[in-house]
């Protein structure tokens, strides 16, 4: 075979030699691509020639080279290479190479990648379009329902007032069913405004720290109670050892449950309400818990399982009328704080038979300091009869009077005050009178009350070293319960206080 | 004599360079998306009534490209004025326009920029004012491939810059 004679063959069928002059007029061609007669302008047959012009006229020794040209040809379509030499004083040479089969792999390609960025940036185009339509969905329905409670109050009160007024029987009954259903309206704006605040994020969570146990135990005592008022049976478990401290929202994690709990009961006439708790695991600081609720009552139509969460979804009305009795918003107002728990619920049902929610949800572990400041802040019964000798080193007037307020109610308290201590004097003074307890402001006139709790803490005496020390102030920052912790105090009370919460602080500290 | 003008159309793909160009030179519009490779060229000529005098546009209708600095630098040879084409409903596709304007600017000083915000006929009006803010220093204008909106305008305009 003479392949030299084949690789001719496809050259000159792929390849095609022209030469111009400075005006661009053709001189010579051999045709193998595009029929050039000579003496013709290249550039007005094929305007891409136009621009070579300039390029000769620089009158150098040049290579200019550009891909993927296309051309129209009589009868076809060509996509092409040109290669421009230019020279000095010279005609310039063209070489033009076919590489229509070639481009046409790329085009194709081409196509598909631009396509689909294309259709991939119309999506997030889309997303980001309802985001904000639901943003401003939220925020006008907060508004909104903001804005209805004022003249809702309104009918509230005055339909309280009529009801003080001399009424007929009928007059009266009329006044009553106006007052059910703005109370019924009342409750469902909140709702509203409490499912458009978390979702607007305006809910700031609290961190409160939680012993699992007493919280679980605390609600099913609760909601045993209400299951048996209606004649249900009430059922519970816990499953696996529930840590002994979680960070959580407190009110928006009760609630979660409670409102669980509480449609369970509601839709339930007779039967059974189940309650398990069930710890999962703990994973990078994180534990997971899951909670199923199930009761035997009237289910929810498999229709409506998909929807039953989302706001605003009582599409299916008359299921509502009939029943009276209905979900509304609190699903939605669940589904939302389970999802600031980095959680999820699932819903399942038979109707006529038995709902089952499966919460899961994720608490934060409590750092040292944290758990410091529950000790006094868990509501503990407080013992009334040990005699209790406190020292209090304060110099605000408004505690010293509540307090003195709180242990003047309670005849086991002794409660001496000490505004402002001379250090010195003031070690002396705890010796000598052998204190229960020195509850300690840290903001004092003359001293910090971190140096005088260091002074008792680092006594060489064992007696007055061991004096239990409960901080009482407004400091509570990560930063101060770092200190208080390393000072070794036994506990933290927040100002402003609650007498419970001043009770409880002392139980936790002096034991039962 | 004849003059003849080389005009470069550039911008992202899919942003209307093509149809920009077959809607002045053909009078007509697709939906259909065909991706161009590499250059198409098409001429067409503009009479300017004011000085009597006719002008050829060479139309060079190249491959889209997010980055202009990737743009086959033999393309923008001799070229006597830049078109870039964004499209109003594709915020990547004039994203950082300002930068690859800039580059133009630097690069081919002295060459006429022109501006253009492509699909007018999907946004409002409101919303062209606001994106306008952004080519304070640029000449600018709003068109539309599919209605012909300001189309002719825009070739016109530039052909009287080129003569
Ligand atoms: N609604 C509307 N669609 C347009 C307009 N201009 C172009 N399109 C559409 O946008 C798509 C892309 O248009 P082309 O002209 O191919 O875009 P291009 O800039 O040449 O794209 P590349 O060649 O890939 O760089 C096509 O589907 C057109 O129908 C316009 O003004 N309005
Ligand atoms: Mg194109």
């Amino acid at each position: 075979m003479d392949l030299k004679k084949y690789q001719d063959h496809i050259i000159s069928n792929t390849n095609q030699y022209i030469t111009i002059d400075a005006n661009g007029v053709i001189l010579d061609s051999c045709n193998s691509i595009l029929d050039l007669e000579k003496k013709q302008s290249l550039g007005s047959l094929y305007p891409f020639f136009d621009t070579f012009i300039e390029l000769i006229a620089l009158n150098k020794e040049d290579t200019f080279f550009f891909s993927c040209i296309h051309f129209t040809l009589p009868q076809n379509k060509i996509i092409v290479d040109v290669t421009l030499k230019t020279f000095i004083d010279k005609p310039a040479l063209i070489i033009i190479q076919d590489f229509t089969s070639h481009y046409f792999a790329y085009q194709f390609a081409a196509q598909e990648r631009n396509e689909s960025v294309i259709s991939k940036e119309k999506i997030e185009l889309q997303n980001q379009f309802l985001k904000e339509q639901e943003l401003f969905k939220s925020k006008f329905i907060a508004n909104f329902s903001h804005e209805l409670r004022e003249p809702l109050e309104g009918v509230v009160a005055f339909s309280d007032f009529l009801k003080e007024t001399e009424l007929d029987y009928q007059q009266e009954s009329y006044v009553n069913i106006i007052e059910s259903s703005s109370q019924h309206l009342k409750k469902m704006l909140e709702d509203i405004l409490d499912l458009q605040t978390i979702k607007l994020n305006h809910t700031k969570l609290q961190k409160d720290v939680i012993n699992p146990l007493s919280f679980i135990t605390e609600i099913q005592t609760v909601f045993k109670a209400k299951s048996q008022k209606k004649g249900l049976d009430f059922v519970s478990k816990i499953s696996g050892v529930l840590p002994e401290f979680i960070l959580a929202d407190q009110i928006r994690f009760r609630q979660i449950l409670s409102n669980l709990l509480t449609n369970a009961v509601k839709f339930t006439e007779q039967g059974t309400i189940y309650f398990e708790t069930s710890y999962n695991y703990e994973r990078a600081n994180k534990y997971s818990l899951s909670f199923i609720i199930r009761d035997s009552g009237v289910g929810i139509p498999k229709h409506k399982l998909d929807t039953v969460f989302e706001s605003f979804n009582s599409t299916d009305s008359n299921y509502q009328i009939a029943n009276t009795k209905s979900y509304g918003l609190g699903l939605s107002i669940v589904k939302s704080l389970v999802e600031t728990f980095n959680g999820s619920i699932q819903v399942e049902s038979e109707e006529h038979k038995w709902t089952e929610f499966t919460v899961n949800m994720e608490f934060s572990k409590p750092n040292k300091s944290d758990i410091l400041l529950l000790k006094t802040k868990q509501e503990q019964p407080y013992n009334q009869d040990k005699k209790i000798k406190i020292l209090l080193v304060e110099n605000s007037e408004i505690t010293q009077l509540i307090l003195l307020k709180i242990a003047s109610k309670h005849k086991n308290i002794q409660l001496d005050i000490n505004p402002n201590p001379e250090p010195d004097k003031f070690i002396e003074d705890l010796e000598l009178n052998a204190y229960d307890l020195v509850l300690m402001d840290i903001d004092l006139e003359q001293q910090s009350g971190v140096d005088l709790i260091y002074r008792i803490k680092k006594h060489r005496s064992p007696d007055l070293k061991q004096t239990p020390i409960i901080v009482v102030t407004g400091k509570v920052l990560k930063e101060d319960l770092q200190v208080y912790k390393k000072a070794k105090v036994e506990a933290v009370l927040k100002k402003p206080f609650t007498e419970k919460e001043f009770l409880s602080s002392l139980t936790s500290v002096l034991g039962q | 004599m004849k003059i003849s003008k080389k005009v470069v159309i550039i911008g992202h793909f899919g942003v209307g360079k093509s149809s920009l160009i077959r809607q002045f030179v053909e009078n007509t519009f697709s939906e259909d998306y065909k991706v161009s490779i590499g250059v198409h060229i098409l001429k067409k000529e503009v009479s300017i009534p004011e000085n009597n005098k006719d002008v050829t546009l060479v139309l060079w209708d190249l491959e889209g490209n997010s980055d202009i600095k990737k743009t086959r630098t033999s393309y923008l040879l001799g070229s006597h004025a830049f078109i870039y084409v964004f499209d109003l409903t594709r915020p990547s596709t004039y994203g950082n326009i300002i930068e690859e304007l800039e580059y133009l600017k630097v690069t081919k000083s002295n060459t006429p920029i022109i501006v253009v915000g492509n699909k007018s006929d999907l946004v409002t009006k409101k919303f062209i004012k606001e994106i306008n803010t952004k080519f304070q220093n640029f000449n600018s204008i709003y068109t539309s491939a599919k209605t012909a909106e300001n189309v002719n305008d825009l070739f016109l305009d530039l052909a009287k810059q080129l003569v």
